[in-house]
């Protein structure tokens, strides 16, 4: 799985994805947030309840989404756990600097030509997240956010999802309760 | 059997929402069709195994008002008082 999610990534790089694109693409996706979003946005800001957001698709297409469709930014609360892109940033840099290590880069012999421009893809934070990995657990250590004020102490988790995958976004988590609700698609 | 259906070439696989037998523009030519059951549009057949794993099942593509009214809930009852630690919500794209 985690290969054909690089390679999916690495055709992104390959074709010369810019950051300039995503707005509109997004725009063109038809892609939608389930209705009360924004609400479960306000309470988690409001009570300063940890939101975490997971998807095995791409954190800057999520974002953008949510930036085109909801009418507020994503609060400080909400923490999206997904695949991130890399963009070129300036004429003369390789790679934008990261505490994440890039997974996909180009390959050096087109490295010059891509990355001459500002806003070019040119990888993707590690690790990679696919439905099978998509997980506290995968990001507990690594990410700054689990270790603010007092979210490591958290012992409850409200859980949504819509896969029996989704099922595993809390392992990692020191969970003394967790309420787990999910979404039975038809379409 | 799918290492059998492997014999021979790289094996053709048909994955898609509901059909039920190959499109009909698939000949003969094509030796080895792996028919692989939709991924949705099976909703009862999944009902039984989401109602085992999760708590609560929504059904239809709904809102997410009862999650709002479970916030709101766990949210006035830990402002009420209650002493409970606080609640980490999770969400899938």
């Amino acid at each position: 799985m985690e290969d054909w999610v690089r390679e999916a990534h690495d055709l992104l790089i390959e074709y010369g994805f810019r950051r300039s694109l995503l707005s509109t693409a997004v725009k063109h996706a038809h892609l939608a947030v389930r209705e009360g979003c924004q609400e479960i946005m306000d309470i988690s800001a409001q009570a300063a309840v940890p939101l975490l957001v997971f998807s095995a698709g791409i954190a800057d297409v999520l974002e953008e989404v949510c930036r085109q469709q909801l009418p507020k930014p994503l609060p400080d609360t909400v923490h999206v756990v997904s695949n991130r892109m890399l963009f070129s940033s300036s004429a003369t840099s390789s790679l934008p600097s990261s505490s994440s290590s890039p997974t996909n880069t180009i390959e050096a012999s087109n490295k010059d030509q891509e990355v001459k421009e500002e806003g070019v893809l040119i990888g993707f934070t590690d690790p990679v997240f696919h439905v099978f990995n998509k997980r506290a657990a995968s990001v507990l250590e690594t990410s700054p956010y689990f270790h603010q004020d007092d979210y490591e102490h958290r012992k409850n988790v409200v859980l949504v999802g819509d896969s029996l995958g989704d099922l595993h976004m809390s392992d990692g988590l020191d969970a003394e309760e967790i309420l787990r609700v999910g979404f039975l698609n038809d379409r | 059997m799918i290492g059998k259906c492997c014999e021979g070439g790289i094996p053709l696989v048909l994955l898609s929402l509901p059909f039920s037998s190959p499109p009909p523009s698939f000949s003969s030519s094509h030796h080895h069709i792996l028919p692989l059951p939709p991924l949705k549009n099976r909703v009862e057949e999944r009902l039984e195994v989401y109602s085992q794993r999760f708590d609560v099942v929504l059904l239809g593509d709904g809102d997410l008002s009862y999650v709002i009214a479970l916030l709101n809930e766990l949210v006035g009852e830990e402002d009420g008082g209650s002493g409970g630690s606080g609640g980490m919500g999770g969400k899938s794209e």
